[in-house]
């Protein structure tokens, strides 16, 4: 219990300097005064703006979004009792991304700015019903490997119908949507925060309550049972918080891979499976891991920035390995 | 590119130098160019963008940040290049290579943006930026949406910046010179057969120009006939055997690009400078540079 | 606690012939009863049945007086500690995080563990004697610790009844001793142990009630003296035995002939 203590300190601590890191740091170069200026809200109004109105709110989607998607992976991985699981195992980016490229290829998006996070948010959450449909169909009780499979199958369709959508697009529609799928923080402002976390939070909480169901499940649904767990109960509930989640994620900042899959297995060499500890401590280190890869992504090329998916795959592998060679010893 | 006015004797022989040279970047003779000299007119003007949007400008923005590089050089050339208080990295020409860049047009950083406190935008119309837009309207900064895909949109765009910047004798003497060097491009390869082309893009399969676009009106002025004018949409990717087995004279392409060899089996492969896919104001030259390669006789 | 069932009948849609038929028995409190059975007689059927885990087609299934699917999940878990065929973990986990998952019956998704919690975690690790390998990671231990930490799990749940199924499948022969014996002492305390076994043997030795099951029918039903007849079990298991008197520990031995 210390042991998850301390480190529940030290990533809290992490999540802060990776935020105060992020605002400080930009394309445009500030001093540190003018930044705590502009957090006071005093100094120059465009220094302002970009302190408050751009670098913060995104920080703070990149708290949202790395936080979720690692506790999100950290909830698949238990119910479907598989390490390799991650949030879009069964089809929710698949779904996202056909339903953003359809959007895109259609024109639709000059309807507003709302259009494809919508869209998105919603192929996600057919992608899931979808699968859920096709699993019930081959086994009533959802057992995981149907849905393994299922989410596999779906997510062939769902890339099927981009790669038709791309073959029949302009190449301007093509680039736009590879570059949508490759996940990008560049669209936050307070309004795309607070959406985020109204559908994160109170996800996260419901999550974080199921923690103990969680641990049953993970070893097995008949001794959860056994030990008198509604497991139909908490698999419903709890896949349907992680889907929600990952699709707000998706739909707000597209299709950040890595954090989900890596995250809760870093966090579970510290701590262990335990899911009291990991879903909370997944989410700070998540949040801090997301935000420190966009302030890459952001700067490394300024004014360019290379795809958030790029930097987490290329920051995290290493780290993991350096991760696994201390657990090991 | 001013035609200045000729005061002292001795300069003059520099002068009719630099005026050549200059004047041969630019359209031939009209004695309107000394509208650029006069101070901007202050009428309030409502302009309708390519989006549908109607936005209004009270007095000609003082700063102006254009995304798009055609427009940009449009700016410059209605003398209104003082303005400009930035560029992207797609912006290379000389006179405005010392603004501080954005980045690039389709995704500039905003960062950057905001700090040029522009108070005029000019960006690429579609859906390829989806948050520039939302970010400009948050700020209650006026942007303006072009998409240039016709000949005739590039006039209407330059006349739009004309009215915004009070500049709209300047904009109309540069359309007038578009038009009458397309024109003189005609004249010469009126009664000329005309070969079949196709504007070949690149990419695997190769994309074309087909119909509505720019390109085509450019292969139609030059004294050409586009292949692909029953094509579906503006541009297009067609297949290798659509590209051998059709009637095709001439192949163009732009410097640069990559197309596939087995082309050159079938019909000669032409280059032109890449300012044939820019819709702008140069479009007279380009008229003039494919209409050299599609009837090198009418030249000699 | 005891269990029972009452003219119980399982049938599984598209099944010729029901995996469990008509089966009257009883399972009384405090004693060690051995299931046993060729594959297919019902064994693992039975074992559903009984802790509610599947619905009958005709007649109930009981736990106390009560019938067992009409027990509250959590009292059930609270009640009957049941340590099922085999698990396989998938991440890692200590012994004391999984000992300690037998308190959930108790403490449900949000209670924080008390110190009645941590009591109950500590005496089955003692009573397992795996108290020193507590902080040990499950994947390091053998078969035999492995199955002895499932066994505190159940134990932890601090329940009037354990259901075994299989516990001593893959174990050597000082695991599966000990883990005998350890189930006889808690009987002999009061537990009422329920064992699935194949080991005919062992079952004579330790159980004091054994029932054998046929092809979803009770072929008899009592002590090992009433259940090991030769004639009962060459019907049975379809193969020709000897049924005598193990010289060292007195119970009854079942040797097959050739």
């Amino acid at each position: 219990m210390t042991r998850s203590r301390t480190t529940a300190a030290a990533l809290i601590l992490a999540v802060a300097a990776a935020v105060f890191i992020a605002v400080r740091f930009g394309s445009v170069a500030l001093s540190t005064g003018d930044v705590l200026d502009a957090l006071k809200g005093r100094g120059d109004p465009v220094k302002r703006d970009i302190v408050v109105g751009l670098r913060l709110p995104r920080a703070l989607l990149g708290v949202l979004v790395g936080g979720g998607l690692a506790m999100a992976g950290a909830t698949f991985q238990a119910l479907l009792r598989n390490p390799l699981a991650e949030p879009y195992i069964l089809g929710i980016s698949g779904g996202a991304a056909a339903a953003a490229v359809t959007v895109l290829a259609l024109g639709l998006v000059s309807a507003g700015s709302w259009v494809l996070p919508a869209a998105a948010f919603g192929g996600a959450l057919l992608a899931i019903l979808l699968v859920f449909r096709v699993a019930s169909a081959a086994d009533r009780s959802l057992d995981v490997r149907v849905l393994l499979l299922a989410g596999v199958v779906v997510g062939a369709f769902f890339s099927a119908m981009i790669a038709l959508w791309f073959a029949l697009s302009e190449a301007s529609t093509v680039r736009n949507a590879v570059l949508w799928m490759m996940g990008s923080l560049a669209g936050a402002d307070w309004r795309v925060v607070v959406t985020a976390a109204a559908y994160t939070l109170p996800a996260g909480i419901a999550l974080i309550a199921l923690a103990r169901p969680l641990d049953l499940l993970a070893i097995g649904e008949d001794t959860a049972t056994y030990l008198g767990a509604n497991v139909e109960q908490v698999k419903r509930l709890a896949f349907g918080m992680a889907s929600l989640i990952t699709a707000a994620g998706v739909a707000m900042a597209g299709v950040i891979g890595f954090v989900g899959l890596i995250v809760p297995h870093a966090v579970r060499l510290v701590v262990g499976s335990g899911h009291r500890a990991l879903l909370p401590l997944s989410f700070l280190a998540g949040s801090a891991f997301l935000v420190l890869a966009d302030v890459v992504a952001r700067l490394v090329i300024a004014p360019s920035e290379i795809p958030i998916g790029v930097v987490t795959a290329f920051a995290g592998v290493p780290l993991f390995l350096v991760l696994l060679r201390a657990s090991l010893r | 590119m001013h035609r200045i006015r000729l005061r002292h004797p001795t300069r003059a022989p520099l002068l009719l130098l630099a005026s050549v040279t200059l004047g041969a970047c630019g359209s031939s003779g009209s004695g309107q160019r000394d509208e650029r000299d006069a101070p901007p007119s202050a009428a309030p003007v409502v302009i309708t963008d390519a989006s549908g949007r109607a936005v209004r400008f009270d007095h000609p923005p003082a700063r102006v940040l254009s995304l798009v590089p055609t427009v940009t050089q449009m700016l410059v050339e209605l003398g209104a290049g003082d303005a400009l208080v930035g560029r992207t990295d797609y912006d290379t020409f000389a006179v405005v290579r010392g603004l501080p860049s954005v980045g690039g047009g389709l995704r500039p950083d905003l960062e950057r943006l905001l700090t040029l406190r522009p108070e005029l935008v000019i960006r690429f119309e579609g859906a390829q930026d989806p948050v520039t837009g939302v970010a400009l309207d948050e700020r209650g900064i006026p942007h303006i949406a072009v998409q240039p895909d016709r000949i005739e949109d590039v006039r209407t765009i330059v006349r739009q910046m004309g009215q915004i910047m009070g500049r709209s004798e300047a904009a109309d003497a540069l359309v007038a010179d578009l038009d009458r060097q397309l024109e003189d491009v005609r004249a010469l390869v009126a009664r000329a057969e005309r070969p079949r082309v196709a504007y070949v893009l690149g990419g695997t399969p190769p994309w074309v120009a087909g119909p509505g676009t720019f390109i085509a009106d450019l292969l139609d002025a030059a004294g050409g006939e586009n292949v692909f004018a029953d094509l579906d949409r503006l541009y297009g990717p067609v297949s290798l055997e659509e590209l051998v087995t059709r009637d095709v004279t001439l192949f163009v392409v732009g410097r640069g690009t990559v197309v596939n060899p087995r082309l050159g089996d079938r019909a000669p492969v032409v280059e032109v400078s890449q300012d044939v896919e820019s819709p702008g104001t140069g479009l007279g030259r380009a008229a003039l540079e494919l209409a050299r390669l599609l009837h090198p006789d009418a030249f000699r | 606690m005891k269990l029972g069932t009452d003219h119980l009948t399982i049938q599984y849609s598209g099944a010729a012939r029901p995996a469990l038929d008509g089966v009257t028995l009883s399972i009384p409190a405090g004693c060690l009863t051995a299931v046993l059975g060729p594959n297919g007689s019902g064994k693992s059927t039975l074992l559903r049945a009984l802790l509610g885990a599947s619905r009958p087609s005709t007649g109930t299934a009981t736990l106390g007086d009560r019938d067992v699917r009409a027990w509250d999940r959590r009292e059930l878990a609270q009640t009957v500690g049941v340590v099922s065929q085999s698990e396989t973990i998938a991440f890692p986990i200590t012994v004391r995080e999984m000992v300690a998952m037998g308190r959930f019956p108790h403490l449900g998704p949000l209670r924080a563990e008390g110190w009645r919690d941590r009591e109950a975690v500590d005496k089955a690790l003692e009573r397992c004697d795996i108290g020193d390998l507590r902080n040990r990671q499950v994947t390091t231990l053998s078969g035999g610790e492995f199955q002895r930490v499932r066994i505190a799990r159940a134990l932890a749940q601090e329940p009037r009844a354990l259901v075994l199924d299989e516990p001593t499948a893959s174990l050597d022969l000082r695991h599966e001793m000990s883990i005998l014996g350890l189930l006889r002492d808690w009987t002999d305390d009061g537990m009422t142990v329920l064992l699935i076994t194949h080991q005919l043997n062992l079952a004579a030795r330790f159980a004091d009630r054994m029932i054998l099951l046929d092809g979803g029918h009770v072929a008899a039903e009592g002590t090992p003296s009433e259940v090991f007849r030769r004639e009962i079990l060459e019907r049975v298991y379809d193969w020709p035995v000897r049924v005598d008197e193990d010289p060292v520990t007195g119970s009854l031995r079942v040797v097959p002939l050739s």
